[in-house]
């Protein structure tokens, strides 16, 4: 009898890391992760394979509401080994409302209470070889000093994203001399239109790329953030003492890990906008 | 707009508003948080110039059943939440957060 031609197709799976990250998120108490959002983080793992050590902590903020949301798909840079942080984010203030699949985090044009606390000690990685990433979906409104994500030593040193910075540079991030012009890199995010898909950061020195093309001024000099302190996501934790800078801006995602050359950002931003199409996020 | 009536409000209305209270209740609520709440959803009051804390209202979308506060919410002293807590317009109160050093 003639072996049945179908035997020799290759089935569709699952990647192992999304079906990790969704028993996780049903173990937090989101029972409503469908096989769409399931599918749409498999693909993104098998996009990113060949870059998939660059990441130390993402959260992709997939779930039927925060419960699940608050679990990352990546928390450490292999699957299994070390990890960064707990096995879900806080959520300090952001309620369900503030989330949807298809929009992202959303947490409010005043925002002045909500963020996300990683877990994730901001001096884990040397700043020259880390990335911070977050999916702007839609830019900060104020004019005031906001963060996407950061840590802040309460001195003279930070570690963040800015959705709009405080000094008359005006760039979007420094790693990581606080208020250092050398340090400071990137384009104004809170000035530009709100069709950022891929925010992530490089260094060695920093560059800030934008849907995977480097974009705006280069960094001059980087130094290591000295201290523990957790990144805060939608906010600055000042210290672990009081929380700072909250932004109004809308967020697909965020990451945090290693540097990239140009071609990885690339990849990451290619995988990330099939991510959002598979599951209507804009 | 009263506490009852918030709680029968949609979210944009809740939006509008913030929660203001004490010491002592900020510290009650947080005590029935450690007992009943996860870290899917921490409420953390912010201090006020008054010495007082506010939540945004929003909060309470979170206190019906299925809401990831609910457990939290009624096994709480919520006569004490009525009577300790003043409804405030969410402008209002964001101006009395106090301004940190420019950064």
């Amino acid at each position: 009898m003639p072996m049945n031609h179908r035997l020799l197709v290759p089935r569709q799976t699952t990647h192992p890391e999304a079906l990790a990250w969704r028993n996780a998120a049903i173990a937090n108490g989101d029972t409503g992760i469908t096989p769409t959002m399931v599918n749409a983080v498999s693909r993104l793992f098998f996009d990113i394979a060949a870059i998939r050590s660059l990441f130390y902590r993402m959260n992709l903020w997939v779930g039927s509401g925060l419960s699940g949301v608050m679990v990352p798909q990546i928390r450490g840079p292999v699957f299994g080994g070390t990890t960064y942080g707990g096995t879900a984010d806080t959520n300090v203030n952001l309620v369900g409302g503030d989330y949807s699949l298809t929009t992202g985090i959303d947490p409010g044009a005043t925002n002045a209470t909500k963020y996300i606390n990683t877990g994730f000690p901001a001096n884990t990685i040397a700043a020259a070889s880390a990335h911070l990433g977050f999916g702007l979906l839609a830019t900060e409104s104020r004019t005031s000093y906001r963060t996407l994500i950061a840590a802040f030593n309460g001195a003279s040193n930070s570690f963040e994203l800015a959705a709009r910075a405080f000094n008359a540079v005006q760039n979007s991030a420094y790693f990581t001399r606080y208020g250092t012009a050398s340090d400071t890199f990137g384009d104004n995010i809170g000035s530009t239109g709100a069709t950022l898909a891929a925010g992530n950061i490089v260094a060695a020195y920093p560059t800030m790329f934008r849907n995977g093309v480097a974009s705006g001024a280069a960094a001059t000099t980087s130094q290591d953030y000295p201290s523990a302190h957790n990144f805060y996501v939608f906010a600055a934790n000042n210290s672990g003492s009081s929380v700072i800078n909250h932004t109004n801006a809308r967020g697909g995602w965020y990451s945090i890990g290693l540097t990239m050359t140009a071609a990885q950002a690339l990849v990451f931003s290619t995988a990330i906008n099939r991510f959002y199409t598979a599951i209507g996020r804009s | 707009m009263t506490l009852p009536q918030l709680l029968s409000s949609d979210i944009a209305t809740l939006r509008q508003y913030a929660l203001v209270f004490d010491a002592s209740l900020a510290q009650a609520t947080a005590e029935k948080w450690q007992q009943y709440g996860s870290t899917n959803c921490v409420p953390v009051p912010v201090l006020l110039t008054d010495g007082r804390y506010m939540l945004c209202a929003d909060v309470l979308s979170e206190v019906a059943p299925g809401g990831l506060l609910h457990a939290m919410w009624v096994n709480s002293d919520l006569e004490a939440i009525q009577a300790g807590t003043e409804v405030m317009a969410w402008e209002d109160a964001v101006a009395m957060i106090p301004v940190s050093e420019p950064l």
